[in-house]
């Protein structure tokens, strides 16, 4: 495993692209696209003001920054680097930018959520969809990016529209029998639609393309509700987690219920592998002190390094105590990821903020649990394979797969906290993000990187 | 105090002294009185009150004395102690036999009294040592009763507070109810309000929002716009193009189509996977179905002769099922056709297969149960262990068996006369041992047999000596008779001689015969003498015919025992039972009269010439 050197970075917006060529990065009102492998800087281009946020192209050709402070959205084209758009909301404000599907449009939300202004750069068009709901997750596109379905409030009720992205035409509009509607995401299929309602009540409805309604699902009532969903990439499985720290698995033939999946804090069945963090500091043996003096003592050091230790039953988690009085509880499911062949499911509950579980979708049941020394930031899975990469805000970024658990020392001067992460689509690199840095970690191919950028560390 | 007034006046004790005694006597007598007034007088103080009471009676006062018991005496009802008095005048006399009976009337009174006293303090003694425990029951009970008494008041008390806090605890109860409902009711009235308030709030919001739309929107803002070097063609390579209205309705068109179709694709993807899925089950279920048939078939015999008819029937359509299903086309039928028909035939199979799973279940929990019985419990494995030891022994045994049949067979085959000698050997060893037994049966008879021969020659041997002496004898009789005809004196002489000789061959045997002759011949000798004679003479070839006949038979016997002895046991086997027979026979006829039958009959022969020889006068 080896590391890049560390670049600057601001706003942790690093992204790459969807072909996988390159790696956009910004550094307050400068965006630099380098090569995803050599990490060569390509092309460097200025924007006005701080950048706040970045986003790729499907086609991989383009790149928007968003300037939310100054209304303004600046579109660069990485072929031909003097090309440029910038488009300027002026007085209604900016609050959120994307494209749409086809890289050809973008589509601005409006302050207060006015409206969403679709801009083409083929054309000199514009589209307004008025009405948009302010929510968690009112925009979703399908897979092929055919369809876009949006979240509306008009007249205090909840719709959905489907529109098709090509010319931006209606194509179903339909009312949800939801309070407050809270999210809608698409199946991977691009055929259902998941609409769930706000946390004030358990209520998630699933919705097929021409608008029916297919079924609902309610767990319980009286209680907090949904706080996450999450699609499995194969479209069979739909993961509900919610408040009452359960993860809900339905199924996509009767939208049922399949499964529950508890988060106890206490884990007493002996075949689940309970990987648990554990400190170790650098071991103080005379011997290696005195001579000569190791590269691991003149290298940078590192103050605590951490290894797993696989705990034996029953293993108790740390848990936190929910205040009551505050809003936005931390208890409940926060974070789901399936892994890409839909074989695992990890997930964080809130609660019990050090652990991640992860759950053999297979066989339904838990298959390991790891416990890190610190509260779990973000975890996302390698897009070729079962394996999921975690930080936790500390300097290590912890690697498990089904064969085992890894924790690895990011090297570098000083602290690097991995604050977030994201894979490279084929799997062989990830991209570690800290607060002002960003480095790549290399995870198969070492050579080329190399003998381009130098081995930074070896942690293996 | 007593001190005190002895310290005092002796008048003054004195006089205290007098009251106490007259307090104590004076209802009892008058004469205490005069005693006093004797006291006073004359008698000194120094005299204890007992030496003075004693002194009652003394020379001057018996007649008053005695006047006054008699008055006491009266009183209480005994005869007077003075004679009856014919005259007032006369002077009464004492009558002594009445103060004797009167004295000893009151000595008895008086045991009486004693005698009753005592009971009456024994009883009362009784009585207060009863009245004592009585007591102590008493106190006891009342103190049980006391503490009953206050625990009742206890529990009674405690009872009251808790039926108190009850009530207490019921009225919160309804209060927190009571709160409870008005809770609710507020929620309600809240929620309702907070709707409410929501609803009017989000309408105003949304005014505001059309408002502010509108003034954003209406004021033509110069800063909304899009700069852009030039226009960027499509990713699809199409030109973008502005929607009109004729085109809108065929644009919509082609989206429908297009949504639907893509729908479409989706159902007849996911119908391609449920038929894949089912058609991988079907298979899965048809090899289930086989080796169901195949793993049912085996046992088919064993069920239908055990359990009932149903069972048959249902293996019978198994069969039917079996023959009719692994047809390939039947499965490529819609499942609609098929599906009862599988689902059922299934079914019955899995109905036997469970009935005997569970008859072998119940096998094993039965043996469970009788090795739970014994003390030593074994151990499912151990007892698999063992049945496998066991199997593989039984296994070895019938290998064993199999193998030694086929040597059988193949000796049999190859060497037929050694088999055959063997098997002869093997029928004639059994031969040998019956034979075994017969030959000592045979010995032991042929024991007897000699004995019986050697008895039959010593009789023999005797009876030829006797013949000897017997024809000695007939020969001297004869002379003798021949002398007779000329001398009479002689022939008594002979007589005697002839008896002893006769008597001293056979005394030993048998005394009777021995005295018979000798008392009868004297009496018939005198009388028929010449006729006995003839008759003798007469039955004189008999007797050495019968001899003769003991003889040839004892030859007889011993040339057949001779014979026995020098047969082979195979030579004589067929011959056996008959020889045998007249063994027996002859054993039979000679047994009885074995050494003293024969002298028996000889002598019955004696006998019956005797009688004879007494019949003939």
């Amino acid at each position: 495993m080896n590391f890049s050197e560390v670049f600057k970075l601001s706003s942790l917006l690093c992204k790459f692209s969807p072909d996988g060529k390159y790696l956009a990065s910004c550094v307050q009102y400068r965006l630099v696209v380098r090569d995803a492998n050599t990490l060569q800087i390509c092309q460097l281009y200025t924007c006005l003001d701080q950048i706040q946020h970045v986003e790729w192209s499907a086609d991989s050709l383009f790149i928007l920054c968003a300037l939310y402070k100054r209304g303004l959205v600046q579109v660069w084209s990485l072929e031909q680097p003097e090309w440029h758009c910038k488009i300027d909301e002026g007085s209604a404000g900016l609050v959120a930018s994307c494209w749409s599907p086809d890289g050809r449009h973008i589509l601005n939300t409006t302050e207060f959520h006015l409206r969403i202004t679709v801009w083409s750069l083929c054309t000199k068009s514009v589209s307004y969809i008025k009405y948009p709901k302010a929510c968690q997750q009112g925009i979703t596109f399908t897979r092929d990016g055919r369809y876009l379905a949006l979240a509306e409030r008009r007249d205090c009720k909840d719709y959905v529209s489907i529109l098709v992205c090509s010319d931006w035409q209606l194509l179903r509009h339909f009312d949800t029998d939801t309070q407050d509607l809270a999210g809608i995401e698409w199946a991977p299929n691009g055929c259902v639609l998941a609409a769930w309602d706000s946390c004030l009540e358990y209520k998630i409805l699933l919705y097929s393309l021409d608008g029916r309604l297919l079924s609902t699902f309610c767990a319980y009532e009286w209680s907090l509700g949904i706080k996450s969903v999450a699609w499995s990439p194969s479209s069979q499985f739909l993961a509900v987690g919610s408040y009452d720290g359960k993860v809900r698995i339905l199924n996509h033939v009767t939208w049922k219920m399949i499964t529950e999946f508890g988060h106890p804090a206490t884990i007493n069945n002996p075949k689940i592998v309970v990987y648990k963090e554990a400190e170790k500091s650098p071991p103080l043996v005379l011997g290696r002190l005195a001579f000569p003096p190791p590269r691991a003592a003149a290298g940078p050091l590192s103050s605590t390094e951490s290894k797993y230790e696989v705990a034996s039953v029953p293993v108790s988690l740390q848990t936190l105590k929910p205040a009551p009085d505050r809003a936005n509880p931390r208890i409940g499911i926060g974070a789901m990821a399936f892994s890409p062949d839909s074989c695992f499911l990890a997930t964080r509950s809130d609660s019990v903020p050090t652990a991640v579980w992860i759950w053999d979708i297979q066989k339904l049941r838990l298959l390991a649990a790891l416990e890190q020394l610190s509260a779990v930031r973000c975890f996302q899975w390698d897009p070729r394979q079962a394996r999921l990469a975690i930080c936790t805000g500390g300097s290590k970024v912890y690697l498990w797969s089904p064969a085992g658990c890894v924790s690895v020392q990011v090297p570098g001067e000083g602290d690097f906290q991995v604050l977030s992460l994201c894979w490279h689509l084929s799997g062989d690199s990830l991209a570690l993000l800290s607060k002002d840095h960003f480095c790549l970690c290399f995870l198969e191919t070492e050579q080329g990187v190399g003998t381009a950028f130098g081995q930074r560390g070896d942690h293996t | 105090m007593g001190d005190w007034m002895t310290v005092t006046d002796p008048g003054l004790s004195s006089e205290s002294k007098y009251i106490s005694q007259y307090t104590s006597e004076t209802k009892m007598s008058p004469s205490s009185l005069y005693s006093q007034q004797v006291l006073c007088s004359s008698i000194p103080l120094s005299k204890n009150v007992h030496s003075f009471f004693s002194a009652f009676c003394t020379e001057e006062n018996i007649e008053q004395s005695i006047s006054y018991l008699d008055q006491e005496l009266t009183t209480f009802g005994f005869p007077s102690l003075y004679e009856e008095s014919k005259g007032k005048e006369t002077k009464r006399e004492l009558n002594i036999v009445a103060v004797l009976n009167c004295m000893n009337e009151l000595l008895v009174l008086q045991r009486k009294n004693l005698l009753a006293q005592e009971n009456v303090e024994t009883q009362n003694l009784k009585l207060g040592s009863d009245m004592d425990h009585l007591q102590n029951c008493y106190a006891k009970l009342k103190e049980q009763l006391e503490t009953s008494r206050r625990e009742m008041i206890g529990l009674q008390e405690r009872d009251r507070q808790l039926q108190c806090k009850n009530r207490n605890l019921h009225q919160l109860l309804k209060n927190e109810k009571d709160e409870v409902q008005k809770l609710q009711n507020i929620i309600a009235s809240r929620a309702t309000q907070y709707n409410h308030d929501m609803k009017r709030k989000e309408r105003e919001y949304n005014k505001l929002k059309e408002r502010l739309h509108q003034l954003v929107m209406n004021k033509k803002d110069k800063k909304i716009a899009m700069e852009v070097l030039n226009y960027v063609g499509r990713a699809d390579g199409k030109r973008g193009s502005w929607r009109t209205g004729k085109t809108e309705a065929s644009f919509f068109l082609r989206n429908e189509d297009e949504m639907y179709k893509i729908l479409l694709n989706d159902y007849e993807y996911r119908q391609k996977q449920i038929l894949m899925e089912n058609a991988e089950l079907k298979k899965v279920l048809q090899q289930m179905k086989k080796e169901m048939i195949s793993l049912l078939s085996p046992q088919k015999q064993k069920p239908r002769e055990r359990a009932d008819d149903s069972t048959g029937t249902v293996i019978s359509d198994i069969e039917e099922d079996a023959g009719e299903l692994s047809r390939e086309s039947m499965w490529d039928l819609s499942c609609e056709t098929v599906r009862e028909q599988l689902t059922n035939s299934i079914r019955k199979q899995w109905r036997i297969l469970k009935s005997h799973v569970e008859k072998l279940d119940n096998q094993v929990s039965k043996v469970h149960v009788e090795g739970f019985n014994d003390e030593d419990v074994i151990s499912r494995q151990d007892h698999e262990q063992e049945t496998e030891k066991l199997e593989l022994e039984i296994q070895q045994c019938k290998e064993m068996i199999k193998t030694q049949q086929q040597l059988l067979q193949q000796l049999a085959t190859a060497c037929d006369d050694d088999t055959t000698s063997l098997l002869r050997d093997c029928y004639l060893l059994e031969e040998k041992e019956r034979l075994k037994e017969e030959w000592s049966l045979f010995k032991e008879q042929k024991k007897n047999f000699e004995k019986e021969r050697r008895s039959f020659t010593e009789a023999a041997i005797r009876l030829g000596l006797e013949r000897k002496a017997f024809e000695e004898e007939r020969a001297s009789w004869l002379k003798q008779q021949f002398l007779n005809m000329t001398t009479f004196d002689h022939q008594n002489s002979e007589n005697v001689k002839l008896l002893s000789a006769f008597s001293g061959s056979s005394d030993r045997d048998n005394p009777t015969v021995h005295s018979r002759p000798r008392q009868k011949k004297p009496h018939g000798a005198p009388s028929g003498s010449p006729v006995c004679m003839s008759k003798l003479t007469k039955s004189l070839p008999a007797s050495p015919s019968t001899s003769d006949f003991c003889q040839t038979r004892s030859c007889v016997s011993e040339h057949s025992s001779i014979s026995v002895l020098n047969t082979t046991p195979e030579e004589s086997k067929p011959n056996q039972v008959g020889r045998e027979c007249t063994n027996q026979k002859w054993s039979v006829a000679s047994r009885p009269d074995s050494q003293e039958g024969g002298y028996s009959g000889r002598s019955s022969t004696y006998a019956n010439s005797h009688v004879e020889k007494d019949d003939l006068p």
